[in-house]
């Protein structure tokens, strides 16, 4: 498994466990808390999103060898599209369940914007990682040694 | 001026103007001119009409190399920038209303859509500027 399989993987564990580890923090809140940050749920999201920021330097670049060549590149570029796509369908997403809870006369406090980028965020995130892995393998299988 | 070209001058162009039109939409509004909120459409068909003109004015050449590995890259740069800009507005979109309306404050759910729309706009506006930018770096080299 090459460093940018692991730091996929990695991506996608961290932000999968924030998002069910949010959800539970969610449900121990009040319900007019939910939406209010700062709250415990924002301090689960921040700190996925650190550790997530941080996967480059957990997995550093090997001392020896290419660490990154042109077919990287390739499959970095179509992942990244893959998430910004992500991005805008969970912002999509984010909007449409705003519209279903408060209903379409309804209002909602200007705090609890902010989770539509970051819930755009997080799918970005997740999508990429996704097709990161579907493009390298999602294993080290028939890896040369 | 290749097709890219022509296709983000008229974008930036069309985008500019309706943007121009919005915010003095919104300042008239402000200062209670009385202007009717339907009035706040125009300035989103002159923005979006840059779309229709590129697609039926601008054909693709036939016979020709109208697309080699340099635009490619210049393309995969300018879609970048543009999400690049998406993320920096919805950013800021999201933040804007708590500094404006206060942690008090209430935002009506029929806006959402808006934040979608703009990011839309935002996307295409800061692509087309990346790839005007891209070309001109190549001087004469893309006639």
């Amino acid at each position: 498994m090459n460093r940018w399989q692991k730091i996929a993987w990695f991506n996608l564990i961290v932000i999968v466990a924030g998002s069910v580890i949010s959800v539970v923090a969610a449900g121990t809140l009040p319900p007019e808390e939910r939406l209010m940050p700062p709250n415990r749920v924002t301090v689960v999201i921040i700190i996925s999103l650190v550790l997530v920021g941080m996967a480059k330097t957990i997995f550093r670049k090997a001392d020896k060898g290419v660490d990154f060549d042109e077919r990287d590149g390739q499959i970095h570029h179509r992942a990244n599209l893959f998430g910004w796509t992500g991005f805008g369908l969970g912002m999509a997403a984010t909007i449409m369940v705003c519209y279903l809870a408060v209903g379409p006369m309804g209002s909602f406090p200007p705090l609890a914007l902010p989770i539509i980028p970051l819930v755009g965020v997080g799918l970005k995130i997740i999508v990429e990682s996704v097709a990161a892995l579907i493009q390298y393998g999602w294993s080290s299988e028939g890896e040369k040694p | 001026m290749n097709r890219a070209q022509k296709i983000s001058l008229t974008m930036v162009i069309t985008f500019s103007l309706g943007l121009f039109l919005g915010i003095i939409l919104i300042v008239m509004r402000l200062f209670d001119v009385g202007i009717p909120k339907i009035a706040f459409l125009f300035p989103v068909f002159i923005a979006g009409s840059g779309g229709i003109i590129s697609i039926t004015c601008f054909k693709k050449d036939k016979g020709t190399i109208i697309f080699d590995e340099r635009d490619k890259l210049i393309e995969k740069n300018a879609n970048l920038a543009g999400f690049g800009a998406v993320y920096l507005y919805v950013i800021v979109m999201s933040f804007l209303p708590i500094g404006i309306l206060g942690e008090e404050g209430t935002i009506p759910v029929t806006w959402c859509p808006a934040l979608l729309i703009g990011a839309g706009f935002c996307q295409a506006f800061a692509q087309s500027i990346a790839i005007l930018i891209q070309y001109s770096r190549g001087g004469k080299d893309n006639e």
